[in-house]
């Protein structure tokens, strides 16, 4: 399903020989034990040969030396002593994704020429939680569980009627119906398969989740949408200036944003669905760098230099009720991100001179710092599910992406000699980011595990995308 | 880095005082009473020095032309501090400045591309902030100036180097 070409053997090939690791991947590829060492070598020498491009497809894997998070130093950001790496504490459950039965309904492809089953398939392979099959032929494992639905066609309606079926006794396990529609409707597939993916495994799937960012394709800077595979992008703003830094509230229903439309920095939301861009604070100097409470409250916080400096403030949804959380005039505070539980923020500032991370309580007491990366750290964000956050670092003269522990302890590298790493942001699930790089000229979007494995691009639109931001699931 | 953008900063005026000597109207003509030298010296080519047109100068009582050239400074990379060549130019931006009490400058910070879009919004921030304390302790109104970030949003050069990064880097005046 997922095609590795050359250049991705032979830049995985240098990964091994250049840090000295026998290691086994514990990513999309599974394992691939000692003997890749072997094949590893002959595959660079193949490499060497002719480095193919990777064709824009939308679940090809870039490739890269990293297909690991590294354990690396704290003050160099290099890879520690050699180790073998750990492979993944658990073995994926195999499903079947039968095909589906049509009843009364006709069956249809969806954009870009997919099936239904193949988007649901995709999507429960994306949660890195499966094995999965499709009833093509092909034999692999006996599943343990089967995927499969009827479309059914009841009063003028399209219903995609769901079913999770065990495998051995043939038993229906769970079932729910979704409306589909005709021609059928992404969401429904994508509700289905998160509902799968929390029945077997009591977390929440990301199949249901879309990607905010900023391109500039029309000449301005606006903000879009995008599905969390690529598909059905979309812009939301219309305001023919320069509109960046979009936060998703915690449900998921608003959008903020820094706006130049009055000609000053200022913050604003957009209601998702609704064309109308609402102001927040429109102080004097830059309203910048919103994030909402993810536990809900609705308060944002915000970079704002209206008192003569660059501080953190706290707001409610209407810019109003505003307390300064940061009291330090010689420098810059910024890129704050909440805990999943509200109660603490990680942030970025230079007031010893480098600009590195720092964790406060949400009052703003108890400031420590994080990070001590002999270089620059910047844009963190907490994961969703709290044991981790994701930053990048400049080391090595470009920016690459780390990941830490809310401690900074167990401090990890997802990349190296990559190119420039920007604003990564973590689905709800907590195992994959996604990020802006610059390919070539212009920046795009990607996404990776958050072990570092199956990096693979997301979009691919004229002019650049970058500054992107995971919503929360949208049912 | 600092020799490299200083001497290609060196090379664009050179140029530009080639290219001044051709042009119709010279707008450095100094207002005599003034008693002071003109502001420093011009970079043609570009959209990019702010201050207005080059035509469009004031006149005083005597005929002589007033200067409204405003140039912009530049910064090295993660600085908002003003170097040495920075504040000669911002002298003599005040100078200019305070000829045209009813002016409204606006003080654009910019930023290069690399680091991410929130710490470069505040960057460019503190370098707008720098500028605009300097030329209030030089006896510029703080009322008549406006600080503006654009963060690494507006950059004059689209290019993805050194070269251009430094060009980016960057307090531009508009009035």
């Amino acid at each position: 399903m997922t095609k590795v070409n050359s250049g991705t053997a032979a830049r995985w090939a240098l990964a091994q020989i250049r840090f000295g690791r026998f290691f086994r991947g514990g990513g999309r590829g599974g394992s691939w034990g000692l003997g890749s060492f072997v094949l590893g070598s002959l595959l660079l020498a193949l490499g060497a040969v002719g480095i193919a491009a990777a064709q824009p497809d939308d679940v090809e894997e870039t490739g890269s030396g990293f297909e690991g998070a590294l354990p690396v130093d704290p003050v160099t950001g290099q890879p520690t002593e050699i180790d073998f790496e750990i492979t993944k504490g658990f073995t994926k459950t195999s499903v079947l994704v039968r095909e589906f039965d049509y009843d009364g309904a006709q069956r249809r492809l969806l954009a870009r020429g997919e099936s239904p089953e193949q988007v649901l398939a995709q999507d429960l392979e994306f949660s890195d939680f499966f094995s999965v099959q499709r009833e093509d032929g092909r034999r692999g494992t006996p599943a343990e569980t089967v995927v499969y639905a009827r479309v059914v066609s009841r009063f003028g309606k399209v219903v995609l009627q769901g079913q999770l079926l065990e495998s051995a006794t043939g038993d229906v396990i769970f079932e729910s119906e979704y409306p589909l529609g005709d021609p059928p409707d992404r969401w429904a597939l994508h509700a289905f398969s998160d509902d799968v993916v929390l029945y077997l495994t009591g977390e929440a799937g990301v199949a249901s989740t879309r990607i905010a960012f900023v391109g500039n394709a029309t000449g301005s800077k606006e903000v879009y949408l995008v599905d969390y595979d690529g598909a059905r992008l979309s812009r939301v703003t219309s305001l023919g200036s320069i509109t960046i830094s979009p936060a998703w509230s915690a449900e998921g229903k608003y959008i903020a944003c820094t706006t130049f439309a009055s000609g000053n920095p200022d913050l604003a939301k957009i209601e998702v669905g609704d064309p109308e861009v609402v102001a927040i604070s429109t102080r004097q100097g830059i309203n910048s760098a919103p994030e909402w409470d993810p536990a809900g409250s609705g308060d944002i916080i915000a970079a704002l230099s209206y008192e003569g400096n660059t501080e953190l403030y706290r707001m409610n949804s209407n810019g109003g009720d505003l307390h300064r959380l940061t009291f330090e005039p010689n420098s810059i505070e910024t890129s704050a991100t909440f805990s999943p539980s509200g109660g603490q923020i990680a942030f970025v500032s230079d007031r010893t001179g480098q600009t590195q991370i720092y964790i406060m309580d949400a009052d703003g007491a108890n400031v420590r710092r994080l990070t001590y990366l002999n270089g620059y750290c910047d844009s963190p964000d907490w994961s969703p599910k709290g044991d981790s956050i994701v930053f990048v670092g400049r080391v090595d003269g470009a920016f690459d992406l780390f990941t830490m522990a809310a401690d900074g302890t167990n401090l990890r590298r997802l990349s190296s000699g990559e190119g420039n790493h920007e604003n990564p942001s973590w689905a709800a699930d907590g195992r994959h980011i996604v990020y802006a790089k610059r390919d070539g000229n212009d920046r795009r979007l990607f996404i990776t595990a958050a072990d570092g494995s199956g990096k693979r691009q997301l979009t691919w639109s004229r002019g650049d995308q970058y500054n992107p931001a995971w919503s929360p699931p949208l049912r | 880095m600092r020799t490299f953008f200083r001497l290609s900063f060196l090379a664009v005026i050179a140029a530009g005082v080639l290219v001044s000597g051709c042009s119709k109207k010279d707008p450095q003509l100094v207002d005599p009473t003034a008693g002071d030298p003109g502001p420093g010296t011009e970079i043609p080519g570009n959209t990019n020095t702010g201050g207005g047109n080059p035509g469009d100068n004031g006149v005083d009582t005597g005929g002589h032309e007033i200067p409204t050239h405003l140039e912009d400074v530049f910064f090295g990379l993660d600085l908002y501090s003003l170097s040495t060549e920075s504040r000669r130019g911002l002298d003599a931006n005040a100078d200019v400045i305070l000829l045209h009490p009813e002016w409204q400058v606006v003080l654009e910070g910019h930023c290069d591309e690399r680091g991410t879009v929130e710490y470069n919004l505040a960057l460019g921030q503190k370098r707008a902030d720098s500028v605009r304390a300097y030329l209030a302790d030089l006896g510029v109104p703080i009322d008549q100036m406006r600080s503006v970030s654009y963060g690494e949003e507006s950059p004059f050069d689209p290019g993805h180097n050194e070269g251009s990064w430094a060009f980016n880097r960057r307090v531009h005046f508009v009035r």
